[in-house]
C-alpha cells in the first residue's frame, strides 16, 4: 500500500528539487542585489531623515541636497529592493506552485541585469540634479521602458508556467501573483504614459502621479506579500488554510477597492472634486481586505505559537501580516474627512509610505527569502542570533519610524492648520520627532547589516551543511520544519495543505 | 508532465497571449489619452484674443477721446483755470501756497496747575 504513495511523492521531491535548481542563480541575484539596494537606501533614508532636522548635514555635497536625497531614498528602496524581492518571489512561487521547472533562468538573468542597471542609472540621474520631481516616479522618463522590458522579461515565463500547469487546483496564493503580474504592467505603462509621454494637462500628471503611488503599493506590492504568506503560514504550521471564503473575498475585495485609491493625496487641488472623495473613500475601505486578510492567515496559525516563534519565515511573516491590519486601521483614520486636512502636508504620509514598504511588504518578503534561500542553496542559515537581530532591529525600527512619522505628522498638521502661526513654528513641533525617525533608520540599519551579511555569506554556498533549519529557538523534535535529516530537506508535508 | 497542456506550441501561444494582454494597457492608454490632452494652451489663446481684443478696443476709443477732446489745444486754458503756471522748462508746477499770518502761529497758552494761563494776552 505504501508503494503507489511513496513514488509520487518521491517524484515530487524531485521536481521541486529540479525547480530550486532552474532557478537558484536568477533568485538568489534578485535577493542578494535587492539586500544591497535596501542597505543603500536605508542609510539615503538615515541621510534623507538628518537633513530634515539638521539641514547642515553633507550640506557641501550638492548630490545629497535635501529634495534629491529624499527621493533617490524611497526610489531605491522601491525600485532597488522591493521590486527585486517581489521578483523573486513571484518566479520561484509561481514555478513551486504550477510545478514547472524554470526554462529560461539566463533570459531572468539577463533582465535582472538590465533592471539593476536602469535603477543605478535613474538613481544617479536623481542625485545629479536630473530627476523628473514627480514622487515616486523620480527616475527620468527615458528609465521607464528600459524597467518596463526587464520586467516583462523577468515575469512573462511565469504566466507561461501558469498558462501550462498541470489541470488541477489553483492555489490562493496563485490568485494574488496573478493579480499583481497583471496589475504592474496596467499601473505601470499608465503611469508612465500619462506622466512622461502624452502632453497632458500637469495637473492631471500630478493626480495620476499620486495614483501611481498608492497603487504601486497595492496592486503589486501588497498581493505579492500576501501570497507570500498564504504559502507560508499553512506550508510551515501544517495547517490548511483557514478559511477559503475569507480568501476569495479578501482577494476581491482587494482587486474592486485598491485602484480607486490614491487621489485623495491631492485634496484641496484644482482636480474635479469627485476624484478625491473617491480615493478617500477606497482608503477607508482598504480596512476591508486587511481585516480579512489578517483574520485568514492569523486563524490559520492559531495554536502555533511555538512555531511562529521559532520559524524565522512565519515570524517576519505574521509580523508583516499583523503591519497589514496596522495599515488597513491607520488608512481608515487618517482619511476621514476631519483628519485628512491636517495630516495632508506633514510627515504622516511618510509614515504610512514606510509601513507599506517596509512594515507590510518587507517583513513578509523577509519571511518568504529565509524560507526559499535554504532551498535553492541546499544550505541553512548560518546564525540564528543574526536572525533574531534582523527582526527584533527590523521591528523596532520600523515601529519607531511610522510612530514618529505618524504622531510628528499629526502634530505638524494641526500646526499648519492655525493659520495665526509661524509656519517654522509649526515646522518645529515635528523637529523631536524627525530626531526619532533618524534614530530609527540607524537601527533598520543595522538591522539589514545583519541580513545582507548573512544572506551573502548564503550566496557564496557558506551556509550550514544541514538539513535541519536554523530556528530562533532550541531544536526541538516538533519541529515546524519537520526532523533531521537529508540536506535535500524540500518541507514538512505535513498534509495536503503543506504539499504545495 | 501532461503533455496535453504543456507542448511547445502550447507556451508558444501563452507568451504572446501574455504580450497581447499587457499591450492592451499601453493601446487603453493611446486610446485615452486624447481626453487627457493638454487643453490648457487652447484656453490660453481663446483668453489672448479676448483680451487682446479688449485692449485694442479700449485703445482706440481712449485715442478717439483723446482726439475728441482737442487736448493740446484746450491744455493752456485748463491750466489757467486750475492756477497752474507754466515753467520755463515747460513743466507745468502748480502755485505755491499762500503763507500764513503770523498771527496764527502764536503759541498756544499753556494752563497751569493753579488754572492760569502763561499766554500774553492777545489784543481784541
Amino acid at each position: 500500500m505504501a508503494q503507489p504513495s511513496s513514488t509520487p511523492d518521491l517524484a515530487d521531491v524531485q521536481l521541486r528539487a529540479d525547480i530550486d535548481r532552474s532557478l537558484r542563480h536568477p533568485v538568489m541575484f534578485f535577493f542578494t542585489t535587492g539586500a544591497l539596494w535596501l542597505a543603500a537606501g536605508v542609510l539615503l533614508g538615515l541621510i534623507a531623515s538628518a537633513k530634515k532636522h539638521m539641514p547642515g548635514v553633507l550640506e557641501s555635497l550638492s548630490w545629497f541636497d535635501a529634495g534629491k536625497v529624499d527621493a533617490a531614498h524611497l526610489n531605491v528602496l522601491i525600485y532597488g529592493w522591493a521590486a527585486q524581492a517581489a521578483f523573486g518571489i513571484i518566479i520561484w512561487l509561481m514555478a513551486r506552485l504550477s510545478r514547472k521547472v524554470c526554462q529560461q533562468s539566463a533570459m531572468i538573468l539577463f533582465a535582472g541585469h538590465l533592471w539593476n542597471g536602469a535603477v543605478l542609472v535613474g538613481t544617479l540621474c536623481i542625485l545629479a540634479g536630473y530627476g523628473s520631481g514627480v514622487a515616486y516616479m523620480e527616475m527620468p522618463g527615458f528609465i521607464w521602458p528600459v524597467l518596463l522590458v526587464a520586467y516583462l522579461l523577468i515575469t512573462i515565463w511565469s504566466l507561461i508556467q501558469f498558462q501550462v500547469r498541470d489541470a488541477g487546483h489553483v492555489y490562493i496564493s496563485q490568485w494574488y501573483l496573478l493579480g499583481a503580474l497583471f496589475w504592474f504592467p496596467w499601473i505601470f505603462i499608465s503611469a508612465g504614459a500619462f506622466v512622461f509621454l502624452y502632453e497632458g494637462h500637469p495637473l492631471m500628471a500630478a493626480g495620476i502621479a499620486s495614483w501611481f503611488r498608492s497603487a504601486l503599493f497595492l496592486l503589486f506590492f501588497l498581493p505579492v506579500a500576501i501570497a507570500s504568506a498564504y504559502y507560508l503560514a499553512p506550508k510551515v504550521s501544517g495547517r490548511p488554510v483557514h478559511s477559503y471564503s475569507l480568501a476569495i473575498f479578501g482577494f476581491w475585495s482587494l482587486a474592486f477597492i485598491a485602484p480607486w485609491a490614491g487621489m485623495q493625496k491631492l485634496t484641496g487641488a484644482p482636480i474635479p472634486q469627485f476624484l478625491p472623495y473617491v480615493g478617500a473613500a477606497a482608503a477607508i475601505l482598504m480596512m476591508i481586505p486587511a481585516i480579512l486578510v489578517g483574520a485568514n492567515i492569523l486563524n490559520t496559525v492559531r495554536g502555533h505559537a511555538t512555531t511562529v516563534a521559532q520559524s524565522p519565515s512565519l515570524r517576519f511573516t505574521i509580523a508583516g501580516i499583523v503591519a497589514f491590519i496596522l495599515f488597513g486601521l491607520l488608512s481608515a483614520g487618517l482619511n476621514i474627512s476631519s483628519s485628512l486636512p491636517v495630516v495632508q502636508f506633514s510627515y504622516t504620509g511618510y509614515g504610512m509610505d514606510i509601513l507599506s514598504l517596509y512594515g507590510v511588504f518587507s517583513l513578509c518578503a523577509f519571511g518568504a527569502i529565509y524560507f526559499i534561500v535554504p532551498r535553492i542553496t541546499k544550505r541553512e542559515w548560518l546564525s540564528s542570533r543574526f536572525i533574531s537581530w534582523h527582526f527584533l532591529l527590523s521591528l523596532y525600527g520600523v515601529g519607531s519610524v511610522v510612530a514618529c512619522a505618524i504622531v510628528g505628522g499629526y502634530f505638524q498638521g494641526v500646526g499648519l492648520e492655525q493659520y495665526d502661526q509661524d509656519f517654522l513654528e509649526a515646522a518645529g513641533r515635528a523637529q523631536s520627532y524627525g530626531w526619532g525617525i533618524t534614530i530609527a533608520w540607524f537601527f533598520i540599519f543595522l538591522s539589514n547589516t545583519f541580513f545582507g551579511t548573512h544572506l551573502l555569506l548564503m550566496w557564496a554556498r557558506l551556509g550550514r551543511r544541514s538539513s535541519h533549519p536554523t530556528l530562533l529557538q532550541s531544536h526541538e523534535a516538533d519541529s515546524p520544519h519537520g526532523p533531521e535529516g537529508e540536506v535535500d530537506n524540500y518541507g514538512v508535508a505535513n498534509g495536503p495543505a503543506a504539499a504545495h | 508532465m501532461d503533455h496535453t497542456r504543456d507542448n511547445p506550441l502550447k507556451r508558444f501561444t501563452a507568451f504572446w497571449i501574455a504580450i497581447a494582454l499587457i499591450s492592451v494597457f499601453g493601446l487603453a492608454s493611446l486610446f485615452i489619452s486624447p481626453l487627457a490632452a493638454r487643453g490648457e494652451s487652447e484656453a490660453y489663446q481663446i483668453k489672448m484674443e479676448e483680451r487682446l481684443d479688449l485692449k485694442r478696443g479700449t485703445l482706440a476709443q481712449q485715442e478717439a477721446k483723446v482726439a475728441e477732446m482737442n487736448v493740446e489745444e484746450n491744455s493752456a486754458l485748463y491750466l489757467k483755470e486750475m492756477g497752474v503756471k507754466p515753467t520755463a522748462s515747460g513743466m507745468a508746477v502748480p502755485a505755491a501756497p499762500v503763507a500764513a499770518p503770523l498771527a496764527d502761529q502764536t503759541p498756544a497758552a499753556e494752563t497751569q496747575a493753579d488754572g492760569s494761563s502763561t499766554a500774553a494776552p492777545v489784543a481784541d
